[in-house]
């Protein structure tokens, strides 16, 4: 069927509403959200309130759930667009890895680019084909949708659920910025909620007290310069409704960091109950460094809530942590029981820590947080070279010399082979600036030019594990190759001392 | 000066005279002396003031000269298209050759100096009327040893049309120097990294902020206008003035009323709050407001403009989106402004050539 209605936020809704009733409808399957839009629609089904819950499985959590999981019962890889269909097709082959047998996975998704491969087989009399300008302004509408809810969209981070009461949202910036960098995030969007970032020294964590483990440097972790909070929160008469997502940006040499038995003290979790991904080295070691880093940004949480809290009652608000659960639903994640027993784990720990006593430690002494930055410098790098495109050149240092996006001799499609990849710490190396480079992955992981997971950045035993990041997937990684393509011919963008003074006071100043 | 009195002796009015004070002085020097014969009811039948003139100003009403004799345009520079400096006037022959002349003693402090005495022999050949002789002197010296609030106040609002052309200039400016900077910063943000331009910028953020501010100030000298005649009329000087100034009418009648122009004062202060606070990021100019006085005056205004799309350029400052946003509230407050008052806000020469053709109030 050829799209022809217009295109409005509106129009989209109603193509997930429909695509989902109807997919949801048959053998109750359980979801597999690709990537972060993939797993974001069930939350934008109208009707899903009126279902019984959705089962949904975030696509970078199959290699760690354990093979019961994948036993019986239906499966569906659910995405929002398909471009050329690589996605789809590399998240279907890692469930038939799984042992998923093919009759028991389907696919769909809600709209497909004329050129897209035939990958997705459900339901295909209502599949939309769009030509490349519509694709990009179904994929704007669809963003803009995204962006108005409450829900943040970087599902393999922990999302932790607050109720703020009796604070304005300008007393709450107030508040944010004594801890780090306040910073805004993303392309800025009508009707959206708030949405910031703190961007915190992380030397914080190895302050003592701040995490379980004596020292970072024994047990084989490195952490980056920064560390951040991402803060979403929405005013509902006069109750701001907030989400924390805390992010660390260690390097962990996972034999190390098993042999120094840190996984158990950090995580909370015996290391034992990860046996069951002991035949899949790669998964185990993933699965591990994945727990770790969250655990970490758990750290990060606990302390921050520590002092955030006294703020807040100091000024006379309130704050309660929210169940999960009842924040997701009817969406219903299926997680292995170790990040369920380490959720729950950090869950309790701030729980009693707002619980106890309110107000009563308000006199304690405070320490100052750490500076992010040195005394004297620089608001935002954006403010001081303006003329730098500081996307680009992040985007340029994570494809380095490689191109994300091969011609096959008819058009340009995503190079699958392409590995070019960059951890926080490289990228805070190559571009010197390490506000400017969480400042750009906060948007480019926002516009999707680049994406994010867990990666190995070394061979050693086991490997060494970092976030890192790449270029977005097919469509994104042709715009990323353009982008990045011009950037290499122009060179480097002229340094403050090039420019020229611009001619622009023609009259007498007075 | 003792805060019983609130008038300087003479030690310290020899210490404090700078131009800005001399032309507040004259300014109300200037407008008594225009209504002197009518206000006594022709019984001082005074001369007109020459070429000095009442003007609102950007610094607050000032005396300023506009000569009716033509000058060398390459030597005297025109300010507005109206004023000549006055320190370039006093350099040229008719003022020189009484010995008046500036001198600079610091990088950007001017201060005039006044020879002792003009001997009787000029005085006599410059032609200046008996009466003016004698009342002119009385009168400067009512105003000279006033402090500079009571001045401030007589020069810029001693009653409601002066207040009235006074908050307009404030407006005239306020609009202008925020439509200079933002649409060069739009056009040009790539101005913010060389200083030269960036000092400009700076200079012009920092002329429309302290427009914004004294459209508050001289709000507050107009509520302090009684006071400051009190002050006046107990300054201790007995003149055989005293009966008539300061003078408080006035001729005209401005189009527009002050209770409108005082309820403008609000949104003013919000936008210039905002519009300071989101330059200030960038690097321009002085205001120092933060995110919760940000939300304040977000809430108190009614333009279409939320907290949170100010929030959200005060922690992400794109200097072409901030200055997109200021300029569009500069406009949508210009607009407010028009509507409220049923006149236009001009740029300032042509808001000079309109107060001179018609709203001259002298």
């Amino acid at each position: 069927m050829k799209h022809t209605e217009p295109i409005t936020e509106e129009t989209v809704r109603q193509q997930i509403d429909a695509l989902l009733g109807e997919v949801v409808g048959v053998d109750a399957p359980i979801i597999i959200g690709v990537l972060r839009y993939g797993a974001h629609l069930p939350h934008l089904w109208r009707e899903a309130r009126t279902r019984p819950p959705i089962r949904v499985i975030l696509s970078h959590m199959i290699e760690y759930l354990p093979a019961e999981v994948f036993e019986a019962g239906k499966f569906l890889v659910l995405d929002d667009t398909v471009f050329r269909g690589h996605q789809m097709k590399k998240c279907r082959q890692r469930l038939l890895d799984r042992g998923v047998a093919a009759d028991r996975i389907r696919t769909a998704a809600v709209v497909v680019h004329e050129d897209a491969d035939d990958v997705d087989d459900f339901p295909k009399a209502r599949k939309s084909v769009l030509n490349n300008r519509e694709y990009i302004q179904w994929k704007n509408r669809l963003c803009s949708l995204v962006k108005k809810g409450l829900r943040p969209t970087d599902r393999d981070h922990p999302l932790y659920f607050f109720k703020v009461s009796g604070i304005s949202s300008g007393r709450l910036l107030a508040f944010l910025e004594r801890y780090g960098r306040v910073t805004c995030q993303g392309q800025r969007c009508d009707g959206a909620p708030f949405v910031f970032s703190i961007n915190i020294n992380s030397s914080l964590l190895t302050e003592p007290g701040s995490s379980p483990l004596p020292s970072f440097d024994e047990v084989g972790i490195s952490l980056g310069n920064l560390c951040k909070l991402r803060v979403y929160w929405s005013d509902q008469g006069g109750v701001l409704k907030v989400t924390f997502v805390p992010i660390v940006f260690p390097e962990i040499n996972i034999a190390q960091f098993v042999r120094a038995s840190a996984f158990e003290r950090l995580v909370g979790v015996p290391l034992n109950d990860l046996d069951y991904l002991r035949q899949n080295p790669e998964a185990w070691a993933g699965y591990i460094f994945f727990l770790a880093s969250r655990s970490l940004a758990a750290c990060l949480m606990l302390r921050f809530m520590t002092d955030f809290r006294r703020d807040i009652l100091g000024a006379g608000g309130s704050i309660s942590l929210e169940d999960p659960t009842g924040e997701d639903y009817p969406v219903e994640y299926v997680f292995p029981a170790s990040y369920t027993r380490f959720y729950k784990r950090v869950f309790d720990s701030i729980s009693s820590l707002l619980s106890t006593s309110e107000g009563a430690d308000m006199s304690a002494l405070s320490f100052p947080w750490p500076c992010a930055f040195d005394e004297g410098e620089v608001e935002d790098p954006r403010v001081q070279w303006p003329h730098v495109d500081w996307n680009v050149r992040v985007l340029s240092a994570v494809v380095d010399d490689t191109d994300p996006a091969e011609f096959d001799g008819r058009r340009w499609i995503q190079n699958t082979r392409s590995t070019s990849s960059a951890s926080f710490s490289s990228l805070d190396k190559k571009i010197d600036n390490g506000l400017a480079v969480s400042i750009c992955l906060d948007d480019l992981l926002d516009a999707g030019l680049l994406r994010a997971k867990d990666g190995k950045v070394s061979d050693a035993e086991l490997g060494t594990y970092a976030r890192v990041f790449l270029p977005g997937g097919e469509f994104n990684a042709l715009q990323v190759s353009r982008l990045t393509e011009s950037y290499r011919a122009e060179g480097e963008t002229t340094g403050p001392a090039d420019i020229e003074e611009p001619d622009l006071w023609v009259g007498d100043e007075c | 000066m003792s805060a019983e009195s609130q008038v300087y002796s003479e030690q310290e009015l020899t210490a404090i005279l700078s131009p800005r004070r001399l032309f507040k002085t004259i300014a109300n020097c200037i407008w008594d002396y225009s209504f002197l014969p009518r206000a006594s009811g022709d019984k001082l039948l005074v001369s007109k003031p020459g070429d000095l003139i009442w003007t609102p100003h950007r610094f607050g009403a000032l005396g300023l000269i506009k000569p009716s004799r033509a000058y060398n345009c390459n030597s005297v520079r025109v300010s507005y298209g109206s004023f000549y400096y006055p320190q370039d006037i006093l350099h040229r022959g008719t003022y020189q050759k009484y010995g008046i002349r500036t001198e600079r003693y610091t990088a950007d402090g001017m201060r005039f100096v006044f020879p002792e005495f003009i001997s009787y022999e000029a005085v006599t050949k410059s032609g200046i009327e008996r009466i003016d002789q004698t009342l002119w002197p009385e009168l400067v010296r009512s105003y000279a040893r006033l402090n500079s609030k009571t001045v401030n106040c007589l020069a810029s609002c001693r009653n409601a049309a002066a207040a009235i052309h006074s908050l307009w200039v404030e407006l005239v400016f306020f609009f202008d120097s925020l439509r200079t900077v933002c649409r060069q910063l739009e056009d040009m943000p790539i101005a913010l990294e060389a200083p030269e331009s960036r000092r400009r910028l700076d200079a012009e953020v920092k002329r429309a902020y302290d427009a914004g501010r004294e459209y508050e100030g001289k709000i507050e000298l107009w509520r302090f206008r009684d006071e400051a005649v009190t002050t006046f009329r107990s300054r201790g000087e007995a003149s055989q003035l005293d009966e008539y100034i300061p003078v408080l009418d006035s001729a005209l009648n401005p189009p527009v009323s002050l209770p409108q122009m005082l309820s403008l004062a609000k949104d003013i202060k919000n936008v210039n709050c905002i519009v300071g606070a989101l330059l200030r990021r960038v690097g321009l100019g002085p205001c120092e407001a933060g995110i919760v006085e940000l939300e304040e005056c977000c809430d108190g205004l009614g333009l279409g403009i939320t907290f949170k799309d100010v929030a959200e350029l005060y922690y992400g400052p794109d200097a072409r989106e901030i200055a997109g946003l200021c300029l569009n509230l500069s406009f949508r407050l210009k607009a407010h402004c028009e509507e409220m008052l049923g006149v236009t806000i001009l740029a300032p020469p042509e808001h000079y050539s309109e107060f001179f053709e018609k709203m001259y109030p002298i």
